[in-house]
C-alpha cells in the first residue's frame, strides 16, 4: 500500500499501462517536456520517448480524431484534454467519430481509446478553466463516461479505460488532484467501469453524487449524521453506462433520493437518474426526487463569491436532504 | 435411549480440548455426576460429570485425541429421556460478533405479512374499493400507496405524521408492524426452536390439574370483572368468509383466533395482562403464547398457541383444532402445554353466560368467553337486537389493578366491535 | 478528340506504366461507372431507400490514386469515393448490399447509402461531416509512423472540406511529424451548390499545403495514368518517411450532389464540355492505341462487370433487412450490453 493522491494516481496509472502495452501512447497539449500543466504526465516522456508521449499543436480536433484513427489500426491512444473547456473543437472528433465508428461500420472498427479531460471547479478557474462539460457526453451511446472521485479509482478507472475496446471520456476533477490522498496497493489492479460504490451506508435517504460533489456529500452526510439522519451515499463513478441497479436498490430502501451534480442543473446527469428513477421505482418513492445542482448559468463566474454561490455544497446537500425528508 | 457425551464449554477462548484418559470404560456402570472423561486444555485439566444415570456404551474417541468445544465423545445408554444434547459451538472469538447484529431480526413467518397473496391464498377478496378510496382520499407518496394496496390498508385509517399531515412510508410500515407484532424489531426473549422435553406421554393429567388448581387458586388474590361485547361486525365477517376458508383450508375458524388477536392489540397499551408473576418478579411477556383450555371427557386442558402475534387467525385456528384433537388422542406433549403468558377459557360453547375462570399460575389473567346471544340494546336512541357476548377476565390483584383490567377489556372489546381496522391484516 | 491526333502514338516506355496496370486502372474505371450507373437507375426504380451520391465522371480521381495500394494501408473516404472502394477491393455484393441497407452489408443498415467500407480492405466506412475521415486517417498513418510500418493512409475530399478546421489541424500535425499519407482532393468544382472560389480565396487548392510545409500539385483528375502517376510517386515518399503530399485532382460530377438535387446552379455549359473530358473513352483511347484494347474486348468487359453486378444485386435484393434487435448491436464492445427499451 502507499499513500496516493488523486493525480499521482493518474501518473501511475499511465506509466505502468505504457510499461506494460506498447501499443498505449499519449498525445497532448504540454504533456511532453513539461510534464502537463497539472503535471499529470511528469516523466513520462523522459521514460517512454516522444513518439510515444507526444507534445502536439493546439489542435484538439486532432488529438482527438489522430487518436480515432490510431485506436482503429492498433493502438491504445491516451489523448489529453487540457482543461474541458477547450473540449468543443474536438466535439466532431469524438461525437462524429469515436462514438460511432463501431456502430456505422457494423463492428468492424472499433476504437479502445481514453481522452482524459481535466475537469471541475472550486480552483478559481473561472469561465473557461472550470466546466466539466460531462453531460454532452453522457447522452452519446458508443462512449463510455467515467470520473473517480479517490485515487483508487481514479487509478483502477484509468486502467480499465485503458485496457478495453471502446472509446471512454475520462474525466479527472483538477480540485481532487491534490485535496485527497489514500492508500492504494501497489500491486496491478483494475475498477470496473458501469459499477457505482457504496461510500457510506444509511437508511433514511439515498445521496447519489460523483468526483468532487462525493466529498462535498460526504461532509453533508456527517452534518445529518449528527441530527440522527444516515445517508447512503452512491458514488456513481461511471456515468456512461451508469449503475441502475446499485442506485435503484438503494432508492428503494430508503425511498428518498437527492442527486448532487456539480455542473449546470438543465439536461444534466442527474436529470436522467432522476427521470430513471421515477419512471422505473416510481411506487417506492415517500418524496420527490431532488436535484442539489451548478446553477443554470455558464459554468462557472470566475470572482470568488459568484464561484461558491455557483457551486453544491455541504450546506445546501444538507438542506435539500432535510426537505426532502421533512415532505 | 441413547445420549452422546459431548465436550463441554471449558471457558472463554477455549476451542478445543484432549482427552487425557477415560475414567468410564465401555460397559462401566454410571451413575449421575460421575466423572466420565478427563480433558486437558491449555487453562485446565477437567473431569466432566455424567448428566445422567446409565451405562458407558462407546468411546468415539481414544486418549490424546484433540476434540473441539462441542465434539461428540462418547455414547451412553440412559434411563429414560435425556436431554437431546445438540452440539453446540462456540466461536474462537466470541467478542464483538457475539453481539447480536441487526440481521437477527426475526422476520413475521411469509405467510403472515396480510399481503394481497395471502389473502388471495386464502380465497378472500377484500374490499379493494375502500383501499383506492382511501388512496384517493389521502394525500400519499407512490411507496405509501403500493403498501397500501399489497397489505389491505385503508390509509383513511391511518394517522399520518409527515408534514402536513401527510401518511409517511415510516407510518405505514409502523402500522403494517404493529397489525400482527408487538416490537417485532427488537425482541428481547427468543423463544427455544425445541424444548428439551420432547414426548412425555400425559398420564395423570387429573393430578395435574388439580395441583395448578390449587396453587392458583390459594397464592393468586382472583378478581374478576365483566364487560359485553357487540359481536356483530365479527359475525358478520365469519358469515362472509367462514365457510369459503373452510372449503380452501379445511378449518372452520371459530371466534376464539380473534379474540386471540384482540388480545394482543389491546395489550399494546396494557402490557403488564400478559406477564408472569414469578416470586417478586412480573416478567411482562413481549410475545404472546395463548393457553386456550380445551374441554375433554371429565377433564380440561390448556394447550398453549405459542406467539400468536406471528400468526394468522387460519394459522391459529388451525393449531387449535389440531392441539384439540391432540388433546382428545391424549397426545399433546409437555412443549405444548406449557409456556403460556396468558389463558383464554371458552365457557360458551356450554352454554355459561358468566363466570368466573381461575388463572393459570403464574399467568396474571385468563379470559372468560360465553355464549354469544341475542340481546336487545340501545343504539342511537334505539332498541335493536345484536349478538353479545359477555366476557369475564380474571386477573392477578397482586400486580393488575381494577381500573388497569378494565379498561383493558374495554380495549379489547373496542378491537372486537371495530374489526375492520384490523382483521385484514391479520386474517 | 480527333483534333488531337496529331501526336505521335505513345509507347508503354514513354507512358511509364505496365500493360497490366494500364488495364487494371481501365477494369476498375469501368466497374466504378457501370455499378454507379447501376444504382442511379435502381434509385430511380425505387428499389432501396435514402437518397444517392454518384461520383460518375470521376472516377479517375479515385481509382487512379488507389491502384495498387495494399490491403493494410487505410482509405479515409467522404460519400462520393464509390471509386476508392471498388479499386480498394471490396466486394460488389457488400456494397450493393450497403446501399440497399441489408442484413448482408457490413454495417447491417445501419448508415447511409454509399458509405462504403471494409476493416478487410483498409476502408474506413465514413461519417457524414466533411472532412472528418481526413482527421481519422491522419491519425492512421501516424499510427504507422509510431509502429514503424511502411503501411500509408489515403484521405479523399472535396475541395469544400478544405474550409474546415479539423481539416487544416490535420494537414498541420501531418506536416509537423512528416506522416506516411496523401491528401486526395478531387476538385469537382462544386460543393453541393457553391462554387469553389466561395470555398477558397486561392486559384489552387493545392497552395494549401504549403502553409503546412508540404508539396501540394493540381492535376487533371480525368486523367487516370496521371492521376496514378503522381499518387505512385506521393506514395513512394510516405512510404520512405519523407512525409505527406497534397495532390488536388481537377474534376467535374455529372450528376447532382445527390440523385435529388437538379445541379440547375451549374450551366449546361460547363456540364457539356467537362462530358467532353470524360476520363473513361479517354483512357480507352489510350489502350485502344497501345494495342490492349478491342472493341470485343469491351464488351467482354462489360459484360462480365455486369453480370457480376446482377448477381450482387440479385443478392442484395434477396437478403433480409436486419431485425429490430440488430439496432442493439455494435454500440459496445460485448462488455457493455446496450439496455433494452420496450414500449
Amino acid at each position: 500500500m502507499k499513500n496516493t493522491t488523486y493525480i499521482e494516481a493518474i501518473t501511475s496509472a499511465l506509466y505502468e499501462e505504457m510499461e506494460r502495452d506498447e501499443s498505449v501512447f499519449m498525445i497532448g497539449e504540454d504533456i511532453g517536456l513539461y510534464g502537463g500543466v497539472f503535471k499529470a504526465t511528469k516523466g513520462l516522456q523522459k521514460r517512454f520517448g516522444e513518439e510515444r508521449v507526444i507534445d502536439s499543436p493546439i489542435s484538439e480536433a486532432y488529438i482527438v480524431g489522430g487518436c480515432v484513427g490510431a485506436a482503429m489500426v492498433g493502438m491504445r491512444p491516451v489523448p489529453e484534454i487540457q482543461f474541458a473547456d477547450f473540449i468543443t473543437p474536438s466535439m466532431d472528433q469524438i461525437i462524429q467519430q469515436a462514438a460511432k465508428i463501431r456502430y456505422r461500420s457494423g463492428g468492424q472498427w472499433t476504437c479502445p481509446m481514453t481522452v482524459r479531460v481535466c475537469c471541475g471547479g472550486e480552483v478559481g478557474g473561472g469561465l473557461y478553466h472550470s466546466q466539466i462539460n460531462e453531460q454532452w457526453f453522457f447522452s452519446q451511446p458508443g462512449l463510455i463516461v467515467v470520473m473517480p472521485s479517490t485515487p483508487y479509482d481514479a487509478k483502477g478507472l484509468l486502467k480499465s479505460a485503458i485496457r478495453g475496446e471502446d472509446p471512454v471520456i475520462y474525466f479527472e476533477h483538477k480540485r481532487l488532484y491534490r485535496s485527497v490522498k489514500e492508500e492504494i496497493p501497489e500491486d496491478d489492479f483494475t475498477v470496473p467501469i458501469g459499477k457505482a460504490a457504496i461510500r457510506r451506508e444509511g437508511k433514511d435517504i439515498t445521496v447519489v453524487a460523483y468526483g468532487l460533489m462525493c466529498h462535498k456529500s460526504m461532509e453533508a452526510a456527517n452534518i445529518l449524521e449528527k441530527e440522527g439522519v444516515t445517508v447512503e451515499l452512491i458514488d456513481m463513478r461511471s456515468l456512461l453506462p451508469w449503475d441502475r441497479e446499485m442506485i435503484f436498490e438503494s432508492v428503494k430502501k430508503t425511498s428518498r433520493a437527492v442527486l448532487v451534480q456539480e455542473n449546470t442543473k438543465t439536461g444534466g446527469v442527474m436529470a436522467e437518474v432522476s427521470a430513471s428513477i421515477t419512471e422505473e421505482i416510481f411506487d417506492y418513492l415517500d418524496a420527490p426526487v431532488t436535484r442539489v445542482c451548478g446553477l443554470d448559468v455558464p459554468m462557472l463566474p470566475f470572482a470568488p463569491p459568484l464561484e461558491h454561490y455557483f457551486l453544491p455544497n455541504a450546506e445546501k446537500i444538507v438542506r435539500a436532504v432535510r426537505k426532502v425528508l421533512e415532505y | 435411549m441413547e445420549y452422546k457425551v459431548v465436550v463441554p464449554p471449558l471457558g472463554e477462548s477455549v476451542v478445543e480440548g484432549t482427552i487425557v484418559k477415560w475414567l468410564k470404560n465401555e460397559g462401566d456402570k454410571i451413575k449421575i455426576d460421575d466423572p466420565i472423561v478427563e480433558i486437558m486444555t491449555d487453562k485446565i485439566n477437567v473431569e466432566i460429570p455424567s448428566p445422567h444415570n446409565g451405562v458407558m456404551k462407546k468411546h468415539l474417541v481414544p486418549p490424546d485425541t484433540v476434540v473441539q468445544i462441542g465434539a461428540e465423545i462418547a455414547v451412553m445408554e440412559i434411563e429414560g429421556t435425556a436431554t437431546e444434547s445438540k452440539a453446540f459451538q462456540v466461536l474462537p472469538d466470541s467478542g464483538k460478533e457475539a453481539i447480536p447484529a441487526e440481521q437477527d431480526v426475526k422476520e413475521p413467518p411469509e405467510e403472515f405479512v396480510g399481503t394481497v397473496a395471502h389473502h388471495e391464498q386464502m380465497g378472500i377478496h377484500a374490499d379493494k374499493d375502500a383501499i383506492e378510496d382511501g388512496i384517493k382520499a389521502v394525500k400519499s407518496s407512490p411507496i405509501v400507496r403500493r403498501l397500501a394496496r399489497e397489505h389491505f390498508i385503508d390509509l383513511r385509517k391511518l394517522r399520518g405524521t409527515g408534514k402536513g399531515g401527510r401518511v409517511s412510508k415510516e407510518d405505514v410500515i409502523k402500522y403494517i408492524n404493529s397489525r400482527h407484532l408487538v416490537d417485532i424489531k427488537k425482541p428481547d426473549f427468543v423463544f427455544p426452536d425445541a424444548e428439551p422435553e420432547e414426548v412425555i406421554p400425559i398420564t395423570g393429567v387429573r393430578k395435574v390439574i388439580a395441583e395448578h388448581m390449587v396453587r392458583s387458586a390459594f397464592t393468586i388474590p382472583h378478581v374478576t370483572t365483566f364487560d359485553e361485547c357487540d359481536m356483530s361486525a365479527i359475525s358478520e365477517w365469519r358469515k362472509k368468509h367462514v365457510d369459503k376458508i373452510e372449503k380452501k383450508h379445511g378449518v372452520r375458524v371459530t371466534y376464539m383466533p380473534f379474540i386471540a388477536k384482540a388480545i394482543i392489540f389491546a395489550a399494546q397499551d396494557f402490557p403488564w395482562i400478559n406477564s408472569t408473576l414469578e416470586k417478586d418478579v412480573l416478567r411482562v411477556k413481549k410475545y404472546f403464547n395463548i393457553g386456550m383450555a380445551v374441554a375433554r371427557d371429565n377433564s380440561l386442558i390448556v394447550p398453549v398457541i405459542k406467539h400468536c402475534e406471528q400468526k394468522s387467525i387460519l394459522q391459529i385456528a388451525k393449531e387449535m383444532r389440531e392441539l384439540a384433537e391432540k388433546a382428545n388422542a391424549d397426545k399433546l406433549t409437555m412443549n405444548e402445554i406449557t409456556g403460556g403468558t396468558i389463558s383464554i377459557t371458552n365457557a360458551g360453547g356450554m352454554g355459561a353466560l358468566g363466570s368466573t375462570p381461575i388463572i393459570a399460575h403464574p399467568q396474571v389473567a385468563i379470559l372468560g368467553v360465553h355464549k354469544i346471544v341475542d340481546k336487545p340494546v340501545v343504539r342511537d336512541g334505539q332498541i335493536v337486537i345484536r349478538p353479545i357476548l359477555n366476557f369475564g377476565l380474571s386477573f392477578d390483584h397482586r400486580v393488575i389493578d381494577g381500573g388497569y383490567a378494565v379498561q383493558f377489556l374495554r380495549r379489547m372489546i373496542e378491537y372486537l366491535e371495530d374489526p375492520d381496522s384490523w382483521i385484514l391484516g391479520v386474517v | 478528340m480527333a483534333a488531337n491526333q496529331t501526336v505521335a502514338k505513345p509507347s508503354l516506355k514513354q507512358i511509364g506504366l505496365s500493360e497490366d496496370t494500364l488495364w487494371g486502372l481501365y477494369y476498375y474505371l469501368m466497374k466504378t461507372r457501370l455499378l454507379d450507373e447501376r444504382f442511379r437507375k435502381m434509385f430511380r426504380q425505387g428499389r432501396y431507400a435514402g437518397t444517392y451520391f454518384s461520383a460518375v465522371g470521376q472516377e479517375a480521381c479515385t481509382v487512379g490514386a488507389v491502384y495498387g495500394l495494399r490491403d493494410e494501408d487505410i482509405i479515409g473516404p467522404s460519400h462520393r469515393e464509390i471509386g476508392a472502394a471498388v479499386t480498394k477491393g471490396i466486394p460488389i455484393k457488400e456494397m450493393v448490399a450497403q446501399v440497399f441497407a441489408r442484413s448482408t452489408s457490413v454495417d447491417k443498415g445501419k448508415t447511409h447509402p454509399c458509405h462504403y467500407g471494409s476493416r478487410a480492405k483498409g476502408v474506413i466506412n465514413p461519417a457524414s461531416t466533411v472532412a472528418g475521415q481526413t482527421v481519422v486517417a491522419t491519425g492512421c498513418a501516424m499510427a504507422f509512423k509510431i509502429q514503424k510500418k511502411d503501411n500509408i493512409a489515403v484521405a479523399f475530399f472535396g475541395e469544400g472540406a478544405t474550409a474546415r478546421g479539423g481539416w487544416h489541424e490535420a494537414l498541420n500535425y501531418a506536416g509537423i511529424h512528416k506522416l506516411p499519407i496523401l491528401f486526395v482532393c478531387q476538385n469537382n468544382l462544386w460543393a453541393e451548390s457553391v462554387p469553389a472560389r466561395l470555398q477558397g480565396a486561392i486559384e489552387k487548392f493545392s497552395d494549401r499545403a504549403k502553409a503546412y510545409g508540404f508539396p501540394g500539385v493540381t492535376i487533371d483528375g480525368n486523367d487516370v495514368v496521371e492521376v496514378h502517376k503522381t499518387a505512385q510517386e506521393a506514395i513512394k515518399r510516405a512510404r520512405a518517411g519523407e512525409g505527406p503530399t497534397f495532390i488536388e485532382c481537377m474534376t467535374y460530377r455529372w450528376y447532382g450532389h445527390s440523385e435529388i438535387d437538379p445541379a440547375d446552379y451549374r450551366s449546361q455549359e460547363e456540364l457539356d464540355t467537362w462530358k467532353k473530358k470524360d476520363p473513361i473513352p479517354r483512357h480507352e483511347k489510350l489502350l485502344t492505341d497501345l494495342g490492349i484494347l478491342t472493341p470485343q474486348k469491351r464488351e467482354a468487359l462489360v459484360e462480365e462487370i455486369d453480370q457480376e453486378i446482377d448477381e450482387a444485386v440479385k443478392f442484395a435484393e434477396e437478403s433480409k433487412y436486419a431485425e429490430p434487435e440488430e439496432a442493439y448491436r455494435d454500440v459496445y464492445s460485448e462488455n457493455f450490453p446496450v439496455r433494452r427499451d420496450e414500449y
